[in-house]
């Protein structure tokens, strides 16, 4: 390939990336495509309610998107929905973030019984097997409470795992911002899943 | 209307920049303007070559860490958004080399 032919090639890219960057800063663009992209919920009785981990910081803070994870689990355990709240987290140190989140719920009003810590799954594969370990054959029916956009996939590894799921969508990624870092932020979080979803079919693991 | 705001920033600031060079004496002539902005399309297009290079090498490294020893990182690390902006630094020196031989 000529040098000629590699300029222009990197023009028409330079090109295409600005109007792309464009049309999702600066239109609804980004916004539609979420709404397309979010899982809608299916709320209804269930063995448990199963809540995603997402992150918390060294000083033992949760994460905004673990924090809403876990107040929806939460507000669907106080609606007795399901028996068992699960609370799901990757080991961390000082502490963990679903011993974190089993605080909050107990500060809630959910009773300790009704907890059920699972922790260690340091992906959504590994959560969706360390489930069905924790919960055993018995619990089918699970209320799986996760990002909107993340729960196409969480879906997909939790009934490979032999779960029936019936999705409790969380807006953790504000498919409503009209600034364009809010559009931004929300389309690269959308490119982050739709990357994520074609690793997990190449690899066969959806 | 941030829309608006944000562009007219721009605007703003490039006809100010524009001005104080014209001022200052130096040539800014309309088809160094155009060569200015095909240079910097250049840049742009060439920043995304190196962030999809740097994509992949990551996941790539990623997943071999984990399938070779007991580590476990993660797959978003690869796109963590400094990422792109050291991308766009190693497209600009790129550039400049380019622009520093060719001038020789």
């Amino acid at each position: 390939m000529s040098v000629g032919r590699i300029r222009r090639a990197l023009r028409l890219m330079g090109a295409a990336t600005l109007a792309l960057f464009a049309a999702v800063a600066f239109t609804p663009l980004a916004n539609a495509l979420h709404g397309r992209l979010a899982a809608h919920p299916q709320i209804g009785r269930a063995d448990a309610i199963v809540v995603l981990g997402a992150g918390v910081s060294t000083t033992g803070t949760l994460s905004d998107s673990s924090l809403r994870r876990a107040v929806h689990g939460i507000e669907l355990q106080r609606r007795a929905l399901a028996p068992v709240l699960v609370l799901l987290g990757p080991s961390s140190w000082p502490v963990g973030e679903a011993p974190i989140r089993g605080t909050l719920a107990r500060a809630m009003g959910v009773p300790q019984e009704r907890i059920r810590l699972v922790t260690g799954g340091r992906t959504t594969r590994e959560e969706a097997e360390r489930t069905r370990e924790a919960l055993g054959p018995d619990v089918k029916r699970i209320l799986l409470v996760t990002g909107a956009i993340h729960m196409t996939r969480a879906r997909s590894l939790f009934e490979r795992a032999g779960f029936t799921v019936l999705p409790a969508p969380v807006e953790d990624t504000s498919g409503g911002g009209i600034s364009p870092e809010a559009r931004l932020a929300l389309a690269l979080r959308m490119g982050e899943e739709l990357l994520a979803q074609l690793y997990h079919r190449l690899a066969g693991y959806i | 209307m941030e829309a608006l705001f944000l562009l007219s920033l721009i605007a703003a600031t490039s006809a100010a920049a524009l001005h104080l060079a014209r001022r200052r004496g130096v040539a800014v002539a309309p088809d160094a303007l155009r060569a200015a902005a095909l240079h910097m399309l250049e840049c742009v297009g060439l920043t995304m070559v190196f962030f999809a290079a740097n994509l992949v090498l990551g996941a790539l490294l990623t997943l071999a860490v984990r399938a070779l020893t007991p580590l476990f990182v993660s797959l978003y690390l690869s796109g963590d958004v400094s990422l792109l902006v050291l991308s766009s630094l190693q497209a600009l020196v790129c550039q400049a080399w380019r622009g520093t031989r060719s001038g020789r």
